[in-house]
């Protein structure tokens, strides 16, 4: 009985032995599947930075329509090609066109601290009088306001 | 400019239409009343029977609605994203309680005479509920799905893609005649300006002033652009006023009433007309920051103040005259 017992032991003993190493091989094994199949998924599918913290909080899903130049997801402006450029003035500026001087023009005050210089300068005049009639051919221009 | 040329009425304001080519001008004004009763039926306020109108009489549930409806909105979201909610589509609710609750020529009609006393004002005041009216929610409680075309709002908030839609459908129609008429085409919706295609040698010719329904000879300055996008937004218009206060269009959505700015009207341009209007609005709510916001941003703008003074930012033209002021509104 003592024999028996003696060696049931030791076979317990090295079983427990092959287990504790195969239970390592595995660990192992699987930490470095683990990493091979992260990067091969980060090679396959790459990832994309969020474009703001707004446009990340915001409900509003992706799809962009088809009609629109830019995406409706896009978190910036965009500034025009070109800067607008001034125009032939022929209804003047800041004043009625027919009645340049006329009391709906005060007279010029300090201009804003901040910004661009605000008067143009002499040169700058135009070269038809202001009030004076464009050609014939021209339309006048669209006008922009408050609506 | 030269080319065809035309102009009418939609949406309860005016449509110029101009095209480079003359012999596409019936073809072209088509397309533009096309793309304007598409988005009336989508995105009107004041129609009973348009999809804004059904979101906002059940909110509180999840309405399947069209791409265009959703396109709408996806923008009215985007310039709330742009502007950290200068610009926000849940005003509606605002804009009703201040007094703006159907068609503006509706409106316009009852308080006739932009008087604080007398009989207009009398009117007014009983139109108006004595409560202050406050945003709830705000622009990011809108649940908008773009792939399955589904839309809910809490209950109580109401959308207005007012802010956005005007420059929006001027930019669809635009795009829209440059494309189908091959020809180069200036759209202005209220004076929301959007161009696409060749431009006219000289360039779109465009007067910025305080309201779109001048003359071209009302004080303000004439510039041109080759592409893109201008927009006005202004104080002086679509305004009216109750117990002593003066009441207008723009609200700023952090109190729910109509803002309080130093600027009377704003004039920005942009690669495109929405961006453009999205920008001018969001500078009459900001203020003062909003110049170095523009700046920072490279959107050449125009602002006038309550006085009158002119402030150009981020690469606007001087005018060919000086111009430091205007006459006072």
């Amino acid at each position: 009985m003592r024999g028996i017992h003696k060696h049931s032991s030791h076979t317990r003993d090295a079983a427990v032995r092959r287990l504790t190493s195969a239970n390592r091989w595995l660990i192992a094994g699987s930490v470095a599947l683990t990493g091979i199949l992260a990067e091969v998924a980060a090679q396959a599918f790459p990832g994309k930075k969020l474009a703001s913290a707004s446009a990340a909080t915001s409900k509003h899903h992706a799809s962009a329509p088809a009609t629109r130049e830019h995406s409706p997801q896009s978190q910036e402006f965009h500034p025009p090609e070109a800067s607008p450029e001034a125009s032939g003035e022929a209804q003047g500026e800041g004043g009625g066109g027919g009645n340049p001087g006329a009391s709906e023009s005060p007279p010029q005050t300090s201009e804003s601290p901040s910004q661009s210089s605000e008067s143009a300068p002499p040169s700058e005049a135009p070269s038809q009088p202001a009030g004076e009639s464009p050609p014939a051919e021209e339309s006048p221009p669209v006008v922009s306001g408050g609506s | 400019m030269t080319g065809g040329q035309a102009q009418w009425e939609a949406l309860g304001t005016s449509v110029v239409l101009h095209v480079t080519d003359p012999h596409a001008t019936a073809r072209a004004r088509t397309e533009v009343e096309r793309e304007l009763d598409a988005v009336d039926r989508a995105c009107s306020r004041f129609r009973d029977d348009s999809e804004l109108a059904r979101v906002n009489a059940r909110s509180g549930r999840t309405h399947r609605v069209s791409a265009l409806f959703a396109d709408a909105l996806a923008l009215a979201l985007r310039a709330a994203a742009l502007t950290d909610g200068d610009v926000d589509p849940t005003v509606g609710r605002a804009l009703e309680l201040a007094g703006y609750d159907r068609d503006w020529a509706l409106v316009a009609r009852e308080r006739a005479g932009d008087s604080d006393t007398g009989p207009a004002a009398e009117g007014a005041t009983r139109l108006l509920p004595r409560v202050s009216a406050r945003v709830r929610g705000g622009w990011r409680c809108v649940d908008l799905d773009l792939s399955a075309r589904t839309v809910r709002v809490p209950a109580g908030v109401r959308l207005d893609v007012g802010a956005t839609a005007k420059a929006w459908v001027a930019d669809r129609a635009a795009r829209a005649v440059a494309q189908r008429c091959a020809c180069g085409a200036l759209v202005s919706v209220g004076g929301d300006v959007a161009t696409a295609g060749g431009a006219p040698p000289d360039g779109w010719r465009i007067r910025v002033t305080d309201d779109h329904r001048s003359d071209p000879s009302a004080p303000g300055q004439t510039i041109s652009i080759l592409s893109g996008g201008l927009a006005t937004s202004s104080t002086t218009v679509r305004r009216w006023s109750a117990r002593g206060r003066r009441m207008h269009h723009i609200i700023d959505p952090a109190t729910g009433t109509p803002a309080s700015t130093p600027w009377r009207t704003v004039s920005v341009a942009a690669a495109d007309c929405a961006e453009a209007n999205i920008a001018a609005t969001a500078t009459i709510v900001r203020g003062e920051t909003a110049l170095e916001w523009l700046e920072r941003l490279g959107l050449p703008a125009r602002l006038v103040d309550t006085s009158g003074r002119v402030t150009r930012v981020a690469g606007w033209p001087l005018g060919a005259v000086a111009e430091t002021q205007e006459a006072a509104a």
